[in-house]
């Protein structure tokens, strides 16, 4: 999910329950925005046959 | 009149004085009620003191001793749960006013644990809200204050455990650990805590944060202390699903050995990143010592470093906000603002995101069986930088700002796949301030990982220095 706009944030924002006027929204953009631009070192390894584990011990 | 000299030794040394009949739990506890009262109002180690009933456990215990039932090293010992522990009948806050009226009608399994092995709870400890956090104040409860300097955190989550045991208010403080929450603030404070092996010691009643990566563990001011806890609290429990049957260890009899042969690995990836040079030279004295002692050391890359970090991180915001979600929606004011934000970001993660977090948990498996196939632990400093005045973003250093933010980048590593770590005492800082050297080891190698750190802290010597409060 690449290039979040704050448009598109706002569409997703009112689908949890955020009224569109709420003030605390554009520190939540940012924060949303930089969760999601440290996502792709997680989606460059871990492909193929890789299982997820649960918890620690599963998986692999 | 207390005594004060009871609450500025250790957990072992109260436990021969009290099994001896030197001192009675009644005195002990006594001593560390004064000091609390004495200390509370600059420190706010606790929210809850629960002194009527450790007065009264006390009394039993002392009679139980007189009359030849000692339990064994913790009974008539002060101790504290940080306020997540399910305590019952005690309010049980978790740190938040949004359920700061929460009154469990049962005891955590790790609490009754230690209350049979006769320990004596003085209460319970300020932490961070919901335990969602490395260094934020609690602004419900006030923030606990470093008993090295009042002036700065004691980090986080855990950290009323940290600033009580530290002040010698208690012996003994249980913590819990997603990131480094146990880690962290023994780091910082001077101390040593203990993130065991997931599974090996009971969630059950442990309010959670992220169910697959939450640890229980003590704070302490040795390694020994440490071990005489586990050696209560670790064992197989039925009400934890994650809780493993795995053979019983006794922990301290197995500190004795020391690390000669033993293989160190050390990261020369991600650790060095952003560490203060300061915690670096204590780390590589610290890495001297283990040598002198007849370990041997090697920098070593270790892959999926900074893809683990990640998934940590991940798997939290997923776990976090699935617990918190009812509560965030209902209540979003009353939660520090820090901790809000966090379990509303997690609303806007992808599924997608969580599932691949746990793939590379998966994948960083084989990463870890390549490392402890070559070396026995793997070792970096606790936290990067030492406790940061309150309020600091950054702090300056010759290399540049290392940024508080970070203080549980090199501890996180080793919770999504539960590996059992442990900080002990590694030096100070040029301003006085205590940081930790961090020894990991394979699952369930707990003894190993407890054998090699009292090894180090009997040759360093740096867990006898005490905070002038």
């Amino acid at each position: 999910m690449p290039d979040l706009s704050r448009d598109d944030f706002a569409v997703l924002a009112a689908q949890a329950g955020f009224r569109p006027d709420d003030p605390h929204l554009d520190e939540l953009y940012r924060d949303v925005v930089g969760m999601l631009a440290r996502l792709p070192i997680i989606e460059a390894v871990a492909n193929g046959e890789t299982e997820p584990a649960p918890a620690p011990g599963q998986g692999v | 009149m207390a005594d004060a000299s009871l609450t500025q030794g250790t957990l072992a040394g109260l436990a021969a004085l009290i099994r001896a009949k030197k001192v009675s739990p009644v005195e002990v506890v006594e001593a560390h009620i004064a000091r609390i009262e004495a200390l509370e109002p600059r420190l706010n180690a606790f929210i809850t003191r629960t002194f009527d009933a450790a007065r009264a456990t006390a009394k039993q215990a002392e009679a139980e001793i007189a009359a030849g039932g000692y339990r064994g090293p913790l009974h008539g010992v002060p101790i504290a749960f940080k306020d997540l522990y399910w305590t019952k009948g005690v309010r049980t806050t978790s740190g938040s006013t949004v359920t700061g009226d929460f009154v469990p009608d049962e005891d955590a399994t790790v609490v009754r644990l230690l209350a049979e092995a006769g320990a004596v709870s003085l209460g319970k400890t300020n932490m961070v809200e919901y335990a969602y956090g490395g260094t934020e104040h609690n602004e419900a409860y006030g923030p606990p204050c470093n008993p090295w300097d009042t002036g700065r955190i004691t980090g986080g989550s855990s950290s009323g455990s940290a600033a009580a045991v530290a002040s010698g208010e208690a012996a003994m403080a249980l913590g819990s650990d997603t990131a480094g929450s146990i880690r962290g603030p023994a780091s910082l404070c001077g101390l040593v805590g203990h993130k065991p092996t997931y599974g090996l010691v009971s969630r059950h009643g442990a309010s959670p944060l992220s169910w697959s990566q939450d640890h229980v563990g003590p704070l302490t001011r040795t390694v020994e202390d440490a071990a005489l806890t586990l050696d209560v609290i670790a064992g197989h429990d039925p009400l934890d699903p994650a809780s493993a049957d795995a053979p019983r260890v006794d922990y301290a009899s197995a500190l004795a050995g020391g690390v000669k042969g033993m293989r160190i690995g050390v990261p020369s990836n991600h650790v060095w990143a952003s560490t203060h040079p300061e915690v670096r030279a204590a780390f590589e004295a610290a890495l001297a010592v283990l040598e002198g002692e007849g370990a041997s050391v090697e920098w070593v890359e270790v892959p999926g470093l900074d893809e683990i970090s990640a998934a940590q991180v991940t798997i939290t915001l997923a776990e976090a906000t699935a617990f918190h979600r009812e509560r965030i929606r209902q209540h979003p004011e009353m939660f520090h603002p820090g901790v809000r934000r966090r379990i509303e970001t997690g609303l806007f993660l992808p599924a997608h995101a969580y599932v691949q977090a746990q793939r590379v948990r998966s994948w960083m498996e084989g990463n870890w069986a390549q490392a402890f196939s070559r070396f026995d632990l793997l070792a970096t400093p606790t936290t990067p930088l030492a406790a940061p005045p309150f309020g600091a973003s950054a702090v300056d250093s010759a290399d540049g700002p290392v940024t508080t933010r970070e203080i549980v980048r090199l501890t996180r590593l080793f919770n999504p796949n539960g590996l059992p770590a442990c900080s002990v005492p590694c030096g100070f800082s040029g301003e006085g301030m205590p940081f930790g050297l961090q020894l990991v080891g394979r699952r369930f190698d707990d003894a190993l990982v407890l054998r090699a750190a009292h090894a180090y802290e009997q040759a360093a010597g740096w867990h006898t220095r005490r905070p002038a409060l």
